[in-house]
Order: C-alpha cells, then sequence, then structure tokens
C-alpha cells in the first residue's frame, strides 16, 4: 500500500513540475502520462509481463513510428537469445540448483560455527557468515537461504535465542546471494546495459564486505537481549577447530574455481560459470547427493527460470528497440536533467520507486522492466554505471526480504518447526533491511566503496 | 453443453502438445548442462593442451537461445510466468475470469508477432545463405531455425489454451479457466526450494 502511495505521489510531482512550467518544455506530458497509464493498466490486469512491455512496444511502434519497426524485431530478440554473456544465466542458475541438493553447506556450517559461536550473539553470527560464504558460489538469493535455512534451524532447537532474530539475521544472509558475487541480477543487469560483468563484480567487493560488517553490527548490538549469554561454553581446542576447518576446502575449492578464475582474469563470468557447474556437480557425486533424477530435476528448473527471464527480455527488448528508434529514453534523460533538482535528488527518487516496487514485484522483472529506461537518465545525471549496478543489485536484493512479499521470508518461514506467526519474520528482517538501505545511503556518499577495487585493478 | 464438450475437446489436445512442449523444456535444461562441459571442457583444454573448438562461444550461445525458446511453453504450462496478480485476485469471480483471458490474449498478439517475426529472420538467413564467422562458418539458419521453432510451438500453445479456457469460460466452467491459468504462488515457489533441500511437510504461508 505503502508503495503504491509512493508512486502516485511521484507521479504527482512529475505532473506538478510540468504543470508551473519548472519542467519540460517541449515534452507532451498528456503522452507521458497516458504510456505510464497504459503502463500501470497493463500490470494492473495481470497481463505477463513480458507480454506487457511487448504489446506496449507493439501499440506505441505502430500508432508513432513512421518506420517499418516490425522487419527488425526477429533480428531484435535473436540479439539477447544468442548472448554468450547471458549464457552465464542459466549457468549460474543450475549451479545453485546444484548446490540446493548437494549438502556442501551442512559441513559449511558446522566449520564456521566451530569459530564464531563465542562471539556475543553465537550462532546468528554464523549464520550471516555462513551465508555470505555460501553466496560467493551461488548467485541466487532463495537459494542461499533455503540452503542455510535448512541448515542452521536445527541448530536452534531448544536453544533460547529470540526466533526473530534467527529468521532476521538467516533471512539479511539469503539477501546476500546476488550481492556477494557471482550474482546472476549483474549479468543481466551488463547484459541490458552493455557493461561488463568483470567490473560489476569487482564493484560489489568492498559494498559486500560493508553489508555484512552492518549485519554483525546489528548482531553485537541485539545479543543482550536476543541470545543466550552462556559463559560456560566449552572452549574447543584449536586442533579440533583446525580439523572442522578442512570440511571448508571443498567450498574453498569451489570458490576459487568460480571467483578465482573471473578475478584472475583466466576466464569470463559465463566460462567461470560453466566450470562451477562441473565443480558442484562434482562435489555432489563426492557427497554421494548426484543422480539422474536430482539433475533432471535441476535441468527442468533451470529451463523454467530461464525461459521465464527470457519472455520478459524479450518484451523489454522489444519495447526498447522502438523507445530507442523514437528517441523516448534520451528525451526522457534531458527532461529529467533539466528539472530544478540536484541529480542526489533524483537519485534518491530513483531508490524509493525501486524500494516501493520492490514490495511487490519480483526482483529479474524489476530491473529488466525499468532499467532500458531509467538507465540512461540515470547515465545523464554523470552518475557511473558500474556504481549503478551494484546500488541495483542491492535494491533488488531488498526488495527479496521486505514484507510482505519478500520469497526469502516466506521460505524461512516454511522452514520452521515452531509454527511461530509470520509476523515474527517480519519483525526480525526489520533491523537488517534498515541497515541494508543505510548501506545503499553510504554508497551514493562515499561511491568509492564500490568503485576503488575496479579502478585499483584497471590501474 | 455443446460449449462443454468443445472445451473438453480443446483440453485433450492442449494435453497433448503438453506432452510434447514438456519434453521441450527437458531438452532446453539438458542443453544447458551440456552447455556447462562443453564451455569447461574448452577452457582446460585451451589452458593445459594448447587448443580449443574456436567455436565454443557460438555453439553455445545457440544452445542458449534455443534453451530459452524451448522452455517457454513448458513455463506457461507450469504457469510460471511473472505477472502481477496484486489487483486481479480482489476482483469478483466473474470478471477476474475474463481477466485470466484476456491476459492470455496479450500473451498471444505478442509471442504472435514473435514468432512471425523470427520465421522471417530464418527465411532471411536462408535466401542470404548466411553463416556465422567461426571455424566452423554455422548457417544461421539452423540455430536461427529451432530458435524460431520453439517461438511457434509457444504460440501454438497459446492459442489453443485460449480457445479452451474461452470455451471454459462460455460454458460456465471459469474455476477450471482460472486453475488453468492463475500464476504460480509464493507457496509453490517455496515448496519447490524446501523439497530440494529436504524438508518435508513444512507449513506454507
Amino acid at each position: 500500500m505503502i508503495a503504491i502511495v509512493f508512486l502516485v505521489i511521484l507521479l504527482l510531482i512529475m505532473i506538478g513540475l510540468s504543470l508551473t512550467g519548472a519542467g519540460p518544455q517541449n515534452l507532451v506530458i498528456g503522452e507521458v502520462v497516458m504510456l505510464l497509464g497504459l503502463f500501470a493498466a497493463f500490470f494492473g490486469a495481470g497481463i505477463y509481463i513480458g507480454a506487457a512491455l511487448g504489446v506496449l512496444g507493439l501499440i506505441v511502434g505502430f500508432s508513432f513510428s513512421d518506420r517499418p519497426f516490425w522487419l527488425f524485431l526477429g533480428q531484435t530478440i535473436w540479439g539477447p537469445s544468442s548472448s554468450f554473456v547471458l549464457v552465464a544465466v542459466p549457468l549460474f542458475l543450475l549451479m545453485g540448483e546444484i548446490l540446493l541438493r548437494a549438502g556442501l553447506s551442512d559441513k559449511l556450517y558446522k566449520a564456521l560455527n566451530v569459530w564464531l559461536n563465542r562471539l556475543p550473539g553465537g550462532l546468528l553470527h554464523t549464520n550471516i557468515m555462513a551465508s555470505g560464504v555460501f553466496s560467493a558460489i551461488s548467485g541466487s538469493s532463495v537459494a542461499t537461504a533455503a540452503t542455510m535455512g535448512s541448515v542452521a534451524l536445527p541448530f536452534f532447537k531448544d536453544t533460547r535465542y529470540d526466533p526473530k532474530m534467527v529468521m532476521g539475521s538467516l533471512a539479511a544472509g539469503g539477501a546476500l546471494g546476488n550481492l556477494i558475487p557471482p550474482g546472476i541480477t549483474f549479468i543481466i543487469y551488463a547484459l541490458i546495459t552493455e557493461q561488463s560483468v568483470g567490473q560489476l563484480y569487482l564493484a560489489a567487493v568492498g559494498p559486500s564486505i560493508l553489508v555484512v560488517v552492518l549485519f554483525t553490527i546489528v548482531i553485537l548490538a541485539k545479543a543482550k537481549s536476543s541470545a543466550p549469554i552462556d559463559g560456560n561454553l566449552p572452549r574447543i581446542p584449536l586442533r579440533e577447530k583446525l580439523r572442522a576447518t578442512k570440511d571448508l576446502i571443498p567450498t574453498a575449492l569451489l570458490i576459487l574455481l568460480v571467483l578465482g578464475t573471473i578475478y584472475g582474469g583466466l576466464a569470463t563470468a559465463t566460462e567461470s560459470a560453466a566450470l562451477g557447474v562441473v565443480g558442484a556437480i562434482f562435489f555432489a557425486a563426492l557427497e554421494k547427493k548426484l543422480s539422474f533424477k536430482m539433475l533432471n530435476t535441476c535441468a527442468e528448473a533451470t529451463a523454467r527460470n530461464t525461459a521465464m527471464i527470457g519472455l520478459i527480455l524479450f518484451g523489454a527488448y522489444v519495447l526498447n528497440y522502438v523507445f530507442t528508434g523514437l528517441g523516448v529514453p534520451q528525451a526522457l534523460a534531458k527532461v529529467v536533467g533539466e528539472l530544478p533538482l540536484p541529480p542526489w535528488a533524483i537519485m534518491g527518487l530513483i531508490i524509493g520507486f525501486y524500494l516501493a516496487l520492490g514490495t511487490f514485484m519480483e526482483g529479474f522483472s524489476m530491473i529488466i522492466t525499468t532499467i532500458p529506461v531509467i538507465f540512461p537518465v540515470v547515465m545523464a545525471l554523470g552518475y557511473d554505471p558500474i556504481w549503478f549496478g551494484v546500488i541495483v543489485t542491492m535494491l533488488v536484493e531488498i526488495a527479496l526480504i521486505s514484507p510482505p512479499d519478500g520469497t526469502v521470508l516466506y521460505v524461512l518461514h516454511g522452514m520452521r518447526k515452531d509454527k511461530g506467526p509470520i509476523t515474527d519474520v517480519f519483525k526480525g528482517v526489520m533491523p537488517f533491511m534498515t541497515v541494508y538501505i543505510f548501506a545503499i545511503g553510504l554508497l551514493m556518499v562515499f561511491p568509492a566503496i564500490a568503485l576503488w577495487l575496479p579502478k585499483w585493478v584497471m590501474g | 453443453m455443446k460449449m462443454s464438450g468443445l472445451a473438453d475437446k480443446a483440453g485433450s489436445l492442449r494435453r497433448l502438445l503438453e506432452r510434447g512442449t514438456t519434453m521441450m523444456g527437458y531438452v532446453a535444461g539438458w542443453g544447458f548442462i551440456l552447455c556447462a562441459f562443453f564451455i569447461s571442457f574448452d577452457v582446460l583444454a585451451r589452458k593445459f593442451l594448447g587448443f580449443s573448438s574456436q567455436a565454443t562461444t557460438e555453439i553455445t550461445s545457440y544452445m542458449l537461445a534455443l534453451g530459452i525458446t524451448w522452455g517457454l511453453a513448458h513455463t506457461l504450462t507450469l504457469r510460471a510466468h511473472v505477472r502481477i496478480d496484486l489487483l486481479i485476485n480482489r476482483l469478483p469471480t466473474r470478471l477476474r475470469h475474463w481477466m485470466h483471458l484476456s491476459s492470455l490474449f496479450a500473451l498471444a498478439v505478442f509471442v504472435g508477432f514473435l514468432a512471425k517475426a523470427s520465421y522471417d529472420l530464418v527465411d532471411e538467413s536462408l535466401l542470404f545463405r548466411a553463416t556465422d564467422t567461426s571455424v566452423l562458418s554455422i548457417p544461421l539458419a539452423l540455430p536461427q531455425g529451432l530458435w524460431a521453432f520453439g517461438l511457434v510451438v509457444f504460440a501454438l500453445l497459446i492459442t489453443l489454451m485460449f480457445i479452451e479456457n474461452l470455451l471454459l469460460i462460455l460454458a460456465g466452467r471459469g474455476a477450471e479457466a482460472e486453475a488453468n491459468l492463475t500464476p504460480r504462488t509464493f507457496s509453490e515457489d517455496v515448496d519447490e526450494a524446501l523439497e530440494a533441500v529436504g524438508v518435508k511437510g513444512a507449513p506454507t504461508p
């Protein structure tokens, strides 16, 4: 509801600005409002998002374009269909599906817990750290939350941990899945905006560390009230700690295989995704979890999720092709540039817009739908394209854990054995969501948090 | 009564087509697994054995193109294409049924255009005997043809589903149409994730 109110306010600001003459002179505001209205009507009517974008593109094309634009439709969608960069998306999805079923995460969790359990907040830290490490091999937030949740929750049975914080920290950990490289959101962003996936992955390092640190601070601050203070916890001898640590080896090898090859410049994102799939299959086989049935299920889920993203991409590419032909993104960028608002205020509105959209729209659809139009505006405002890619990914992550619609929250809720109310999860995730949004604020003030690493690497 | 019988006929025809589209979905998925091994082999061979197929980029890109379009119909039968159903779920029943149908209609229009456009692209590639720039000089009409086939089958399935569900609604069996068309819910996604990690019988929201 808040979301819809915000969107309406945004629209009113735009209309207000144009009526007072402060806004654009040459833009026909009626057409823009009509387009936005049509958009809203399509989405509200529950039209498939891909079809809504595509049909809108056809309508706009037939009414405004004087060129036979339909002659180029085939080429327009063949482009993204056969893009080698985009091959990374099904491969990372596939890797996530395999890891979900591979049983590596159990050992990962236990090994990390041996080191972290004496910190104030205990197991809650393990939730964040284990999710963070798992994120470095998986590009999917839902997969991360599902995997870590299934492993972690049994540890909390019959303890005095506050269930709100337990669920909250697991959800927050899930929201690292796409931000910590390798993430799928970055690949789709890179495809649409023609940026480098490698640079985006480099830029994500700083913000990833920032968010993990902020999460840790939240847990430390809440440790007294939400975690049992147990001074008598046995001190685990170092020898045993080291023995437990060897269980981290498969995960560490996979991280090396996927991220090492990308960062080392040995492989492109697509190639490292392929290596990751093969590696994941290998370790699943070691854990005796590999079977034809398991791979078949993974194949089906991958095909389904790829087609789901594909249909929306087709729609977005058709719409964008028509829009670009008519010069809409450029005109919009010009209009926004002429607004009597400083760039940071417009960026603030854009971020607010994504947060609002995120409460009811799925992450991938959100970026594929909006980035073609918003990206030129952001460029015209003078922001860095790589920086904005990181911001958008963080916004998608927040969407996944924002009540009342965040998928991750329901995955975790579904795993609870104590049948507590879903509002526990909502309340528990709020502090983490707040610091996540705070991290975006920090990135606006200090873009270098994201940009220092790519700059340093590129010399 | 006649309407109802026709709807059943369309339904059994649709189920027949679905058998094919499910197969295509699995082919798409296994294609991705194949891609992973193919690319990995190429990376390793390039690094350690000093050779490369020099067409890996092209071939796997074509497999992606096939993978996307061959999975489209299967995804529709599982109701997994994204729709925002925030508003329609609050509409009165009869209106809601027609809204489901109209969203299918929009999909039919869009995919109809895409299928025609992809067919034209193949036609053009055949006419100019276009090939790619890899060492294999693969005629583009081949991957594009397979890609276009996925779109055409998708368009066919949508058309069939549109007819079936239109007849169902007209026959007063709107609830069945809704069951065919309503988007996947959160709880279905959640159930899938839970089943994958081996948690059974969990409560759903």
